[in-house]
């Protein structure tokens, strides 16, 4: 463990305590999510920042509105394979996507609230793909009937009320085309054009991370006292840092090919919530909000603190495995 | 005599699953399908567990407790593309067990790993005892 320097103020006055988790602050009551076995980190590293936005910009009207990242990944992945013919059902919820990616389909699309949605059981894409998998000549109603069932089961924590299994035997294979129709059409029953509203956030800012000095202008950025309510960030970063430590590097800024850029082919996205001087290490210290639920049960490195599923990693070593700062600017 | 050595070998046995397990542990609840689920926390062990492995006072047998002497997170990286649980993604190894999302009194999300056998774990706890597994061996 490092010794502090008690005589180097330089870094702790630069680096101002932020916790906005803290009563009145913009996360404060924001659970922490669990991905499980999606990749989905983009989803609900934005979604996070989308209702912290909400909550902190209309408190009254907007207490209870908290957006589903499942919902919103399985509404953003469909609409994109629809238009431009990118997402195939293997990366479906499986790849992660583009920093910034759901704050600007929020930004475009109303949503519903899913403030209802409480009952997950992390398996919609296998749900999913049972839908998929069904036979193309199997009438359309009946998919679509199905893939509403998921739909409804997954979030709204209604049971089926088709006979299942019966449906299975009967079907087979069907064309992934088909499926993603299904999903869509499922997914307009389970959330009515009537029951959404627009969500009145403003456009992200995305910056690519060039160099340690450039996350720290991002950072310090993001984080601006004269923005209030101040906002929380999200990072593109390399996962293995929270299990290699502070002497990890995963990221190759000079990589020509922005996916080999983490060498571990480990890209996560996570929100930053806080900040702090930690005098033991004499380091600055980000709060990293992970999406893999509250456990600190994890191999995380000894080197960081976990509190509540909540990772502390000193800024240096976060600057030298992040690609991406993405943050919806408050007002000045 | 024989029944005397019988009966040492089973305390030595006992007394060393104990060790292995729970020291200090609280019982806590989560809700998963609708339904309230007890389980045992263990923070020094870093367990997270479903009470109905708890046998005895200090006895735990189930699929989910034996998952962690097989736990491994070995050739896994390739399938946690989009910031997958790796704890979520291990579960997928072990026959018959799939991922759940159970829910704290407070709304957080915890991802579990449930077995044939109605036991359940932490995705976490699964995860620290891959890692561990992996480290031995």
């Amino acid at each position: 463990m490092a010794i502090a320097d008690p005589l180097n103020v330089d870094t702790a006055s630069s680096c101002t305590p932020v916790d906005l988790e803290a009563p009145g602050g913009s996360m404060a009551g924001i659970p922490v999510g669990d991905q499980g076995k999606m990749g989905i980190c983009y989803a609900y590293s934005e979604t996070d920042l989308a209702n912290a936005y909400l909550k902190s910009h209309n408190p009254g009207k907007a207490k209870n509105v908290t957006i589903s990242p499942i919902f919103t990944a399985v509404e953003y992945e469909t609409k994109k394979r629809k238009d431009d013919k990118t997402t195939s059902p293997e990366t479906f919820l499986n790849t992660g996507g583009a920093s910034g990616s759901i704050l600007k389909y929020l930004k475009d699309n109303p949503a519903c609230n899913a403030s209802q949605m409480k009952s997950l059981s992390g398996d919609i894409r296998e749900k999913l793909e049972s839908v998929c998998k069904m036979k193309s000549s199997a009438p359309a109603q009946l998919k679509n009937e199905m893939a509403t069932c998921v739909i409804k089961e997954e979030f709204a924590g209604s049971k089926l009320d088709l006979p299942l299994k019966k449906i299975e035997e009967a079907l087979k294979c069907s064309s992934p085309d088909l499926c993603f129709e299904d999903a869509m059409q499922a997914l307009d029953q389970a959330c009515k054009a009537s029951d959404r509203k627009p969500i009145p956030i403003p456009d992200p800012t995305v910056v690519h991370v060039s160099s340690d000095d450039s996350f720290s202008r991002s950072v310090n950025d993001a984080f601006d006292p004269k923005r209030k309510p101040i906002q929380p960030f999200t990072i593109g970063y390399a996962a293995s840092l929270l299990k290699n430590g502070k002497n990890y590097v995963g990221l190759d800024r000079k990589a020509k090919d922005g996916s080999r850029a983490f060498k571990d082919n480990d890209g996560h996205e996570s929100v930053v919530d806080g900040r702090r001087f930690n005098p033991k290490t004499g380091k600055c210290e980000l709060r990293i909000k992970n999406s893999w639920g509250p456990s600190c049960n994890y191999d995380y490195s000894q080197d960081w603190e976990c509190e509540n599923g909540k990772i502390w990693v000193d800024q240096d070593t976060l600057a030298k495995n992040t690609d991406s700062v993405t943050y919806l600017k408050g007002d000045r | 005599m024989r029944h005397l050595v019988i009966r040492m070998l089973l305390l030595v046995l006992i007394s060393f699953s104990s060790t292995l397990v729970y020291s200090n542990t609280s019982e806590i609840f989560y809700t998963v399908h609708g339904k309230k689920v007890a389980f045992i926390e263990d923070q020094e062990k870093r367990l997270l567990i479903s009470k109905n492995c708890q046998k005895a006072a200090h006895f735990y047998s189930c699929d989910a407790f034996n998952a962690l002497k097989k736990a491994s997170a070995r050739n896994m990286n390739y399938a946690l593309g989009g910031g997958k649980n790796p704890g979520a993604i291990e579960c997928l190894s072990f026959r018959g067990a799939k991922t759940l999302v159970g829910l704290d009194s407070s709304g957080n999300e915890w991802s579990l790993c449930a077995f044939e056998d109605g036991s359940l774990i932490d995705s976490g706890s699964l995860d620290y005892y891959g890692e561990k597994h992996d480290l031995r061996h």
